[in-house]
């Protein structure tokens, strides 16, 4: 600033706010043709001039001399409306939000900073030498203060639209000059800030914002979105997504700790990403216990300066549900028992088994009781759909002759959202003549058009980059144990071809036959309707038991992941949920339920209630009406209360002739430590809201500018001072710094 | 004026005729090395345990024999007594019927026969020692048989008779499992109601006893049949032993006229419901 004085002889806003006039003209544009005429003259004085010494920036450098004279002699000068002294209000509003504790440098926090600075700078003194000063502090909230003393830094939340409101009610009529605002600049609570500056922005009431912190943290790890599934089933392996980013400690390992319900559960190992990147990376998450289980993932690294924003929670409702899957086989084989073996210590998967033993004979296995397939496969909607999961091993298509079984197969995936899997076998996919039946336009893979028995011969599953990443493929939590453990696997003996993958399937493995050509697809899904379909071409899976210690759990680990996956999504007839898992108090929540009939019918016209308990045991019943676009879709939304903890839903739904369902859910109200995320000074966000309401941003060792540069204000009661311009420094150094120029050039010519 | 030079036609026919000749034959080969199953690729094998009595481990004999080569009525032991025994009729007489009755996949073009230290034994779960008390398990056989049951494997011992040859099979089994004990099976277990529903535990005589229409015990210190089984820890059976019967006979001499039909029929029976019991548990 000095610097500027110096050279300029008046501060910028006097420059900025200024009105350029001459004394000696009516108008300042009549300057522009007197230059003209200057510069006429400078061309003049050369015109004798042989051209081989002439150089047209002589006549430049004496043209902008004769210019700059004109200027000095017709008395410049800069009109600037000034308040007077005590004449008028400043507002000085200052931010004590949580951020203001933090301690950029590791050692001074930002209030301690500014609070020095105020009292180095004696910056409320001279303020209030030009104004009537009314101080402000605000966080969530705004209030009135009369001193620094009285500064609390901790507030949970920043609304910079609550001072401006404040000011508004409180100061709407008096005459307020400008308003300094102090604050680090993030704005993680208003609603309707840009409304709330525009009301000033009518009144013409400048904002000098002054920026607090540093606008980029240094040695600051962050959590910054935990993903996960809302739902799992116990005895499960969640895999939740972390995002996470760090300034200041970029390739540093950092360690993320997941704990359940405050008990440690396992650490991992992360890299920190380059600042400005973000970090992901999805963690196995074992789930045992059932109920509503808080997950926290905490980040730790050493010099982290801001401990406050580490931690994100993730709230996963653990169910002991036995989902019911259905197993039909069309011959006794290897495959069948070793499938059946796997799952049996699964306390959660229930498999009921149909296999045809001999033409027309067939043992039952897994049965709730001797009713159960007793007639055979079912031939009702209801009775099939009350499975949740369909596997479909060596049997053919012909033997679904009843009452459109295979089209209520396709139904039971598509509208009731059930699993479907289909086994390599003697009788399965072209060789099980599916092509052409509505089965074939489930899978996630063409069928050949001719039958083709499975291709005997050993063929090594490998999986795919999808299938690397895939949370149904993982034997490990560690990527690369993972791909040791599938690349150790023994060789299949035989696959079922199979056509290419449709443009909706994925393919989770290949095989690399040992004498034929190709790589068949051994591993494929896709999303059909509301449920899955999937494929697994090959019978022999069962070698990955018998070939390996007795002890290794590999091959029981993949059946069980692939039928839990199956039948994961498989939503039950009645279902609640809410948009999110956590809720900052009084944000809105939304709840939806889902209703349907046994037969997975959707229903637009039920009753359904949904019971709210909170975590005191208080509850209130809730109605969920009818969206009016979605089938079977019911909706509500309720402010999230003020009290932290669980809250759980319950919802009933029936008919006026039946009882349909009730299902639970859950969800967390926690206040975030917001203030800490992205805590960064964010110096745009002020310069915009200096820019558009005409005032200035100033760093907060330049907050001293602030009295001196506020009263250049134009109000109704500003008086206009003029400032001469003529004597300005900077002319004079630039007239001899042309005419030396002109005269050296000159001189190099032969002309001086 | 010259003309073109014709090629010479019979270099050009003995060019091709080599090509035709060797060509059908890659092709054959290439072809045979890459399977496409057919109907009958076989998913079961009826898999005899070729045992040692004493001399060390048994190995895995080569065999060239095919069951259609029997004669009718064959029966008899070509290969003498031990693992041997009613070897190979009633292998291939057995799998013919369970071929018939059951939707079972069978291997039944010969016999199939392993030793215990032969790395195939693992691809093989389904396991049949006959005459056990013959048998001698070396502590690496029985460890290796142990290590096939646990990951699944399945094993039926039939055909020792009398309290001696029950106390030589106990020690060879506790060789196998000397922490699990054989059980006497209780006809409700499911393994008699897998495929068929067994009523009984009807004692299968040898050819000599079941011709004869006398006794159909062997030893007359314990003449009770009785069907023994050793389950692992979720109680699913891994091995089943017919003492004090001969299923191998029954199935071997099936079709010898003195031969009572119900027996075989029990043996077939019974061998059934092992087999589908072991194919689903």
């Amino acid at each position: 600033m000095r610097m500027f004085e110096f050279f300029f002889k008046y501060r910028p806003i006097v420059y900025e706010k200024g009105r350029l006039s001459f004394q000696l003209l009516s108008s300042k544009w009549f300057f522009i043709p007197l230059a003209l005429i200057a510069i006429g003259v400078a061309i003049y004085f050369y015109r004798r001039v042989a051209k081989e010494k002439l150089s047209p920036w002589m006549i430049v450098l004496r043209a902008a001399v004769f210019v700059i004279l004109l200027f000095m002699v017709l008395q410049p000068i800069l009109n600037v409306s000034q308040v007077l002294p005590q004449d008028s209000y400043m507002a000085v509003v200052i931010d004590t939000s949580q951020s203001m504790n933090i301690k950029d440098d590791g050692q001074t926090s930002r209030s301690e900073q500014l609070l020095k600075k105020v009292e180095e700078t004696k910056f409320l003194q001279e303020l209030e030498k030009k104004f009537k000063v009314r101080l402000v502090e605000f966080n969530q909230e705004a209030r009135r203060i009369d001193a620094t003393a009285e500064l609390r830094f901790n507030g949970q939340r920043t609304r910079l639209e609550a001072p401006i409101n404040l000011l508004q009610q409180e100061m709407g009529t008096l005459p307020v000059t400008g308003v300094v605002l102090i604050t680090d600049g993030v704005d993680n609570a208003s609603q309707e800030l840009s409304l709330a500056i525009n009301k000033l922005q009518k009144r013409r009431i400048p904002f000098y914002t002054v920026g607090v912190g540093s606008e980029e943290i240094t040695r600051d790890a962050e959590i910054i979105k935990v993903t996960g599934p809302r739902e799992m089933l116990k005895d499960s392996t969640a895999v939740v997504e972390v995002q996470f980013k760090s300034s200041g400690l970029s390739g540093r390992k950092a360690t993320i700790d997941v704990r359940e319900n405050g008990t440690m559960v396992k650490p991992q190992e992360v890299t920190l990403p380059p600042d400005g990147q973000v970090g992901e990376i999805s963690i196995d998450v074992p789930v045992k216990n059932q109920g509503n289980q808080i997950f926290s993932f905490s980040i730790k690294v050493a010099d982290d300066r801001i401990a406050e924003n580490n931690t994100l929670d993730s709230l996963i409702t653990v169910r002991d549900d036995h989902p019911k899957i259905l197993y039909v086989e069309g011959e006794p084989r290897w495959e069948y028992k070793f499938i059946r073996r796997s799952i049996a210590d699964d306390p959660n998967l229930y498999v009921e088994s149909y296999l045809r033993s001999s033409q027309n004979k067939y043992y039952r296995q897994g049965i709730a009781d001797e009713a159960t397939l007793a007639d055979g496969f079912p031939t009702k909607k209801e009775d099939l759909f009350k499975y949740s999961g369909i596997v479909l091993g060596s049997i053919e298509s012909t033997f679904f002759n009843k009452t459109d079984q295979l089209e209520m197969i396709v139904d039971f995936v598509k509208e009731r959202g059930g699993g479907f899997l289909m086994l390599g076998g003697k009788n399965s996919f072209s060789a099980g003549r599916y092509q052409n039946t509505p089965i074939a336009d489930m899978l996630p893979v063409e069928l050949l058009p001719d039958r083709a028995l499975p291709v005997i011969d050993k063929v090594k599953l490998e999986l795919t980059d999808y299938g690397r990443t895939h949370n149904l493929m993982r034997l490990s939590g560690d990527p690369a144990t993972n791909n040791k453990i599938w690349g150790q696997l023994p060789p299949l003996e035989d696959f079922n071809r199979v056509g290419d993958v449709k443009p909706g399937g994925i393919v989770l493995a290949r095989g690399e036959p040992e004498n034929s050509s190709g790589n068949p697809i051994l591993l494929a899904y896709q999303r059909y309707g509301r449920g899955r379909a999937m494929v697994f071409t090959t019978g022999s899976s069962w070698h990955w038991q018998m070939e390996m210690d007795h002890e290794d759990q590999t091959s029981e680990l993949f059946w069980k992941q692939t039928l839990r996956w199956l039948v994961s999504a498989s939503p039950a007839p009645v279902m609640i949920t809410t948009d999110k898992d956590t809720y900052l108090p009084g944000e809105a929540v939304s709840i939806s339920a889902d209703v349907a009939d046994k037969t997975f019918t959707r229903l637009n016209n039920a009753r359904v209630n949904a019971k709210l308990t909170g975590p005191d045991g208080t509850n209130e019943t809730l109605s969920l009406d009818w969206s009016g676009t979605q089938d079977g879709s019911y909706q509500t939304q309720v402010t999230a209360a003020t009290k932290e903890g669980t809250y759980q839903l319950e919802v009933d739904a029936s008919t006026a002739t039946e009882k349909l369902g009730t299902y639970k859910a859950a969800f967390q109200i926690k206040d975030r430590p917001v203030e800490f995320y992205d805590a960064a000074l964010d110096a745009g966000n002020l310069r915009s809201i200096a820019s558009q309401t005409g005032g200035r941003y100033y760093p907060l060792d330049k907050i001293a500018d602030i009295p001196e540069d506020a009263v250049y204000v134009d109000t109704p009661t500003s008086f206009v001072e003029q400032k001469e311009l003529w004597d300005v420094p900077i002319l004079f150094m630039m007239l001899c710094l042309l005419l030396a120029g002109e005269w050296i050039w000159r001189k190099r010519k032969g002309l001086a | 004026m010259m003309g073109p030079v014709a090629e010479n036609p019979t270099s050009m026919k003995k060019w091709l005729l080599k090509i035709g000749s060797v060509l059908p034959v890659v092709l054959f080969v290439l072809a045979g090395f890459a399977n496409t199953g057919s109907e009958s690729t076989p998913e079961f094998f009826f898999t005899r345990l070729i045992y040692g009595n004493g001399g060390g481990p048994a190995r895995t004999p080569r065999l060239d024999i095919r069951c259609a080569d029997l004669a009718a009525g064959e029966g008899g032991t070509r290969y003498g007594g031990g693992w041997a025994t009613d070897f190979p009729a009633s292998d291939c007489k057995f799998m013919w019927g369970v071929e018939r009755l059951t939707g079972v996949r069978v291997f039944d073009k010969g016999p199939h026969v392993v030793a215990a230290m032969d790395p195939e034994l693992f691809n093989y779960p389904y396991l049949y020692i006959v005459e056990p008390s013959r048998m001698y398990l070396t502590s690496e056989e029985a460890k290796q048989i142990r290590e096939y049951l646990d990951r699944g494997g399945f094993l039926h011992v039939d055909d020792f008779w009398g309290l001696r040859q029950r106390a030589v099979v106990e020690e060879e089994l506790d060789k196998i499992f000397p922490d699990r004990k054989p059980v006497k099976l209780d006809l409700k277990h499911e393994v008699f109601h897998t495929f068929f529903d067994v009523d009984q535990v009807m004692q299968i005589p040898n050819v000599s006893n079941g011709c004869n229409g006398g006794r159909t015990w062997e030893s007359a210190d314990e003449t009770e049949p009785m069907i023994f089984g050793i389950s692992d820890d979720n109680n699913r059976l891994m091995v089943i032993i017919t003492y004090n019967s001969d299923l191998g006979d029954a199935w071997e001499w099936m079709d010898n006229p003195c031969y009572p039909e119900m027996y075989s029929g029990q043996a077939y029976r019974m061998g059934i419901n092992f087999i589908l019991y072991a194919m689903s548990h």
